[in-house]
């Protein structure tokens, strides 16, 4: 990442799946992408938070617990009562100071891996046309 | 780098999720408060670190002078300048005092 603020941008498809989470997911999300995400960037692909999965596309793995998230975040001291256990997958790219979210999905309820694969060429997709709109 | 459209379709989380938030039951805009409320906490936590670790060495004190000075453990220095501490009021005007800074309040 460069230097600057981060700056976080939606694709149609990314706004759609996310309207469809749960608020609390919502929550999750919001708290990962600003605190984690946005924060640490391309370090993450270190850890098991952040996957390459080709063509220029990450994917961004909000698991475990949500203790876990909390954590990670920087706020595990927040009391909080909640025993979720979360499986979120977000698919990003990094260009320069902005990170384009591409698709974002429960693997928690579609936890097959025809859903992860489709998820993952459906990202590709957002990136490919947003390129060719150059 | 990809040339973005300037096109309404593509839009900045930051609005887009605070459109969401409005549609977020009672519970959750509750849990939301509470998260931002330990958000600041982190940041004020992360200020103290920077600040003091700055002014310290901008005056030439090691963490043992500093401990020296202000009576604290200097481990316990050191935790509040990797923003791992959760310091006392009365620590952090003690830390501050020593360094030549004071502490302020002010209205967001």
């Amino acid at each position: 990442m460069t230097s600057g603020p981060v700056v976080l941008i939606e694709v149609p498809a990314f706004s759609k799946q996310l309207d469809r989470l749960r608020p609390e997911l919502q929550l999750l999300v919001k708290l990962a992408l600003t605190e984690i995400l946005a924060k640490e960037g391309l370090s993450l692909a270190s850890s098991s938070w952040l996957r390459f999965v080709g063509d220029g596309v990450w994917e961004f793995r909000i698991g475990r617990s949500v203790k876990a998230v909390y954590s990670k975040a920087g706020i595990e001291e927040y009391e909080h009562k909640s025993n979720l256990k979360v499986l979120l997958r977000i698919f990003c790219s990094f260009e320069g100071n902005r990170i384009l979210l591409l698709g974002c999905y429960d693997k928690q309820r579609h936890s097959d891996g025809k859903r992860q694969a489709n998820a993952i060429r459906s990202a590709k997709e957002e990136l490919l046309t947003l390129k060719r709109i150059r | 780098m990809i040339a973005f459209m300037k096109s309404e379709e593509y839009v900045d989380f930051e609005p887009s999720m605070a459109r969401r938030e409005l549609n977020w039951d009672e519970n959750t805009k509750a849990q939301w408060a509470q998260i931002q409320i330990a958000l600041q906490a982190k940041r004020f936590k992360e200020v103290l670190a920077l600040t003091v670790s700055s002014r310290r060495t901008e005056l030439g004190l090691s963490q043992r002078e500093l401990a020296d000075l202000t009576g604290i453990n200097q481990r316990d220095i050191s935790h509040i300048e990797q923003g791992k501490a959760n310091p006392t009021l009365t620590t952090q005007v003690k830390i501050l005092s020593a360094l030549g800074l004071t502490l302020s309040i002010k209205a967001k």
